[in-house]
């Protein structure tokens, strides 16, 4: 078979050095910036903290000095990393607005610009979506991702940075991934690739993640920059030298190929620059089910749970707060995470965490729930089981569960209770999206939700959650297949899936 | 003998009057002590070879004794080798014979034989086993089994003596460090020392110099160093083994003498560990003193010469484990006088009523480490640079940077004040100007030598006045805290005025917001809620019942007293 495409690995003592010999490889930058062209490059800047968590300054400086060099008339950095956080503060928190200005950067806040709207129907779930105007209007837009594994995509990489060029709206849509009901986060990454591809993937693998990534893994050094201007052939080659395999391992890259959007048969890649052999090394992954490998302190009772909704945020909530929950645990006894529809009943009613809507709903008669809500002692009560609601319970809004949860006795989580959060209300990953359009109404509409609680929780979870047709929903935990297992429906199949509360401009499918 | 040439032997001759002899003298005097002989007023006190200390005889015995087993070796016998300046033939060879941990001899070794010749053999092939086994096979009958190599170039000596010269030209402990730290770079750099098997503090040593986890360049750093030590305070740190008790006292206007009268170090034997602090304080007129019971110090000090450097997170969270446990045994492990105020009873008591339960004994070590240190890698991040930047008004006078990797320190260097200084003298007062000067040096550095993630600047009187208050006896009791205020309004005020500067400071920002939002109060009693141990609450019984009866009573007592008061 002939190579088709060229993925080049710089390998040196600084990223700039890195980035130059990557694209010395390639035959240079200029093959895709010319003279006069306005470059914009996107970060993955998703914490205020550094490596290996988000993209390295010297990542951005070494391209903007290519481009420069290359003629470009402008070089803009631009982000949107995280669902309901301004991404001013997370450039500012790292300090890089400053910085990149000072080299001569333009910083471009997404969330504070323009949008423009882009519609591609063969797209599998996210068939619509608004994309930053400075991407738009830019000649080339060049994705910079860090490599790390991930809890739900096995790693982040080119195809899953895309995510934050969408607005908080559009990201909050299709997150949950359940295939059977039309939605997928995968396919959502992939369908946000198709829409709007990059020219350019520059992966930082200067300092790499594994383990919890995307925010609490461990970090390694392997000192490579990885180039190309397929990004799927970039996160395939970035995969190989972690060690996972990019068709069978990583859905990201499986579906991309699938679907003909990139390159994932390392066959077909031809690297340049550094051997694969020589730098390979096996990347831990990090750990999927919230339910296996709890730490000390913390039980976790999970029901049919999404898994790129509550699974995904409720592993989160542990990698963050593992530490506490042990100390509480040695002090006032384990804590109980009930998630996903109905799930396990606790084997103690106090100190019961529910989380996620499912949760609340399905678990509306057990046992716990008739027990006082406030136990201990009088000038410090606990309560004896907190809600989290929302579908799933987005950003920290978990924490602010927790926090009432332990108030009184878990001062080093209830400390978290005032962190600006986005109330569960406004953002759901249900498809929906605005509060007058979101058909479920248990999550803005308490009095509603209180009136009839216990006709839903006595029924099945609300049938309109799940595809028209019941026998395709499957039960992930009953047959013991993982999601990384399950097969992608091909594009011309997708019109047999009917996508329920889909928002959608064309399809006016929105119930209310 | 082998020819030397006159350089060489010169060398030689010097390390035979300036290090051979007096090591071999506190070798000597050593084997006294442990046959119970008396000492003679000039036995009495020594001073350490190739530094600028000098020490009670008995104390360094009793020290060396706990402390070379943990650093070095269990005392046992050396075969000593110097090469010459190639490093290829052996000029001279000596075997120090040990016998149940004591010294017993240092032989000069004839190198006629065949012996020299297949050593230098191993020697050049750089394989210290075969070596080792090799010597031991050749001089078994002379004193059996040769435990440790050392081979040094002759060239190490001529380092050494650079050392001493430095001394004798009145330097001070500052520029003694500082000539140590070159002469171990030099050591390292050219391989001029070698141990089979490498002790744990040399091997620490090679970790330091071969990974360069120290960059210093003395023009680095302004003319006016800084000076850590207060010139007019002594301290006194104790130290209380199984079978002895050694105390050493630092004077700031005589550094290098640690030596304690005799009769004070005879009486603070027979005292007991409680009290030792306060004994030692009041006998030696110290500002301050500190007991320590030796075992868990060398337990810790094992810890933090073992581990290769820079320690992982599973090595520091051991060793903090180790640390805080050490702390946690306040009066039985450790003692200090004056001690705290915050750790006296009658401040710890009413502050437990006011819902502020700190208790120092309850220091949840087994929890704290983990927080500390995974933790710190969610909240600053697994790699980061920071520059400090100290600052005499809007002089800089030193600017190190400090780098992290996977929470371990990984290098120390430090950056030309020179580049820095035209960024600061044209501050104007104020927060704001120091900001914005901090920020263009943090990217000037990033220029210059790699992206720094945060920048500090603190100024060299903010750290006096912290240090005075720490130090002083004002914090240490309740009627000499009013005294305080004036020294914590100063120290507030200094930091307003950019005291100490932080960037990026968002963070830090969001905090301060959100602190005052929910009340500092409830804040700081959260928080002082997590570093101890709570007791779990029963839910049933009797038990709150009897707390709220013993709350109101002290409360109503405490109620008449000021009623009381008040009527009369």
């Amino acid at each position: 078979m002939t190579k088709k495409e060229k993925v080049a690995i710089g390998y040196g003592n600084d990223r700039i050095e890195c980035i130059r010999r990557a694209f010395s490889a390639l035959g240079g930058i200029g093959r895709w910036v010319k003279p006069g062209h306005r470059v914009l490059l996107k970060p993955n800047i998703m914490s205020a903290i550094g490596t290996p968590t988000i993209t390295h300054i010297d990542m951005l400086k070494g391209l903007y000095l290519l481009c420069r060099e290359a003629g470009a008339k402008e070089v803009m950095v631009g982000d949107n990393p995280v669902c309901g956080m301004p991404a001013r503060k997370h450039f500012e928190g790292a300090g890089y607005t400053r910085a990149l200005e000072q080299i001569g950067c333009k910083v471009v806040h997404f969330d504070e610009e323009d949008w423009v709207y882009r519609y591609r129907p063969e797209n599998f779930c996210l068939k619509d979506m608004h994309i930053p105007k400075a991407i738009a209007d830019a000649d080339v837009w060049i994705t910079v991702p860090i490599a790390k594994t991930h809890e739900a995509c096995v790693t982040t990489l080119g195809i899953k940075n895309n995510h934050g060029i969408l607005p908080d709206e559009d990201k909050a849509r299709h997150h949950r991934g359940r295939t059977e009901a039309g939605t997928s986060l995968w396919e959502k990454f992939v369908d946000i690739l198709a829409t709007c591809k990059p020219h350019l993937c520059v992966t930082d693998m200067f300092h790499a993640m594994e383990g919890q990534g995307p925010a609490f893994g461990k970090i390694l050094e392997p000192r490579l920059v990885v180039a190309s201007d397929d990004v799927v052939a970039c996160d395939t080659v970035v995969q190989e030298l972690m060690g996972i395999d990019s068709l069978t391992e990583a859905p990201l890259t499986r579906i991309a190929h699938q679907r003909g959007i990139g390159l994932a048969d390392m066959s077909r890649i031809e690297v340049l620059g550094e051997r694969v052999d020589n730098h390979r090394r096996k990347f831990i992954r990090a750990k999927w089910y919230p339910e296996v490998d709890t730490p000390e302190g913390l039980v976790v009772l999970a029901g049919d749970v999404c898994h790129g909704g509550c699974q995904m945020i409720l592993r989160y909530l542990i990698d963050t707060c593992h530490i506490a929950l042990g100390k509480e645990a040695r002090e006032f006894g384990p804590t109980y995470i009930l998630c996903g529809d109905r799930p396990p009943p606790p084997p103690e009613d106090r100190f019961v965490l529910v989380f996620g809507d499912c949760a609340i709903y399905s678990t509306w008669h057990y046992r716990y729930r008739r027990k006082p809500r406030k136990i201990g002692p009088w000038w410090s009560p606990r309560p004896g089981y907190a809600d989290v609601p929302g579908c799933c319970p987005v950003q920290l809004g978990w924490l602010r569960g927790f926090a009432n949860l332990l108030r009184g006795y878990a001062p080093l989580v209830s400390l978290f209770d005032g962190l600006e959060i986005v109330e569960a209300e406004r953002y759901s990953f249900a498809e929906g999206v605005p509060l007058e359009k979101n058909p479920r109404r248990w999550n803005w509409d308490k009095e509603w939700a209180r009136k009839y609680a216990r006709e839903i929780a006595a029924s099945r979870p609300p049938s309109y959650i799940y595809a028209a047709n019941e026998s395709i929903k499957g039960n992930r935990l009953k047959d013991g297949v993982r999601p990384v297992d399950m097969d992608v429906a091909y594009p011309r199949e997708y019109s047999r899936i009917q996508t329920v509360e889909s928002y959608s401009l064309i399809s006016g499918n929105s119930k209310d | 003998m082998v020819e030397l040439s006159k350089s060489e032997e010169e060398l030689i001759n010097w390390a035979r009057t300036q290090v051979k002899e007096p090591w071999l003298g506190i070798f000597r005097v050593a084997e006294k002590i442990t046959r119970g002989s008396i000492l003679t007023p000039e036995e009495s006190e020594v001073a350490i070879p190739l530094s600028p200390f000098r020490a009670d005889y008995r104390q360094l015995y009793f020290l060396f004794r706990e402390l070379l087993p943990v650093f070095v070796f269990q005392p046992a016998n050396l075969f000593i080798i110097v090469l010459d300046s190639e490093g290829k033939r052996i000029i001279r060879a000596y075997l120090q014979e040990t016998r149940y941990s004591n010294f017993v001899s240092l032989k000069n070794i004839e190198l006629s034989g065949q012996w020299g010749e297949k050593a230098e053999g191993f020697i050049a092939a750089d394989d210290p086993r075969p070596l080792r086994d090799y010597l031991s096979d050749c001089f078994r009958d002379q004193a059996g089994e040769i435990n440790w190599v050392m081979i040094a170039n002759i060239r190490l000596f001529k380092v050494l003596k650079e050392i001493l010269d430095g001394l004798e030209s009145n330097g001070g402990l500052s520029d003694y460090l500082v000539n140590v730290y070159l002469a171990l770079k030099k050591i390292y750099a050219n391989g001029w020392i070698s141990f089979s098997p490498t002790p744990n503090i040399l091997a620490r040593l090679e970790d330091i110099f071969r990974k360069d986890m120290i960059e210093y360049r003395s023009s680095d750093l302004f003319p006016q160093s800084y000076e850590p030590v207060s010139k007019s305070d002594i301290f006194v740190i104790v130290l209380r083994g199984r079978d002895f008790t050694v105390a050493l006292r630092l004077d700031p206007r005589d550094p290098g003498n640690l030596t304690v009268d005799k009769e004070v170090y005879d009486r603070l034997d027979r005292i007991p560990f409680r009290k030792l602090a306060k004994a030692a304080a009041r006998k030696t007129g110290a500002k301050m003193a500190i007991a320590l019971s030796l075992d868990p110090v060398v337990n810790l000090l094992y810890e933090l010469v073992s581990r290769p450097l820079p320690y992982g997170s599973d090595d520091q969270i051991t060793i903090l484990r180790k640390l805080l446990s050490l702390i946690k045994n306040f009066k039985r492990q450790w003692t200090i006088c004056p001690s705290p105020i915050a750790l006296k009873n009658y401040v710890r008591l009413p502050a437990r009523l006011l819902g502020l339960p700190y208790d120092i004994t309850n220091l949840a070590d087994w929890f704290l480490p983990q927080v500390i240190v995974q933790g710190s890698g969610i909240a600053l991040g697994q790699h980061f640079r920071t520059a400090l930047i100290i600052l005499e008004g809007t002089s800089v006078q030193a600017v190190i940077i400090l780098e992290h990797y996977d929470g371990g320190l990984r290098k120390v260097k430090t950056f030309p004040v020179s580049e820095l200084h035209p960024l600061f003298e044209r501050t104007g007062p104020g927060y704001r100007s120091i900001r914005e000067a901090v920020i263009k040096a943090k990217h000037l550095i990033w220029e210059k030598d790699g992206w720094i993630s945060f920048a500090v600047s603190i100024q060299k009187n903010l750290l006096s006045e912290l240090r005075s208050l720490l130090l002083g006896k004002k914090l240490t009791s309740l009627f000499r805290l009013p005294f305080a205020f004036p020294d914590l309004v100063r120290i507030f005020k200094l930091l307003r005025k950019g005291g100490m500067v932080v960037y990026p400071d968002i963070s830090l920002r969001e905090a301060n917001k959100w602190v005052k939002k929910r009340g500092r109060f409830w804040v700081y009693s959260s928080l002082i809620q997590i570093p101890f141990t709570r007791k779990r609450p029963r839910t049933r019984g009797l038990l709150y019942v009897k707390s709220t009866i013993i709350a109101a009573v002290i409360l109503g007592v405490i109620a008449g007293i000021i009623l009381r008061l008040a009527a009369t």
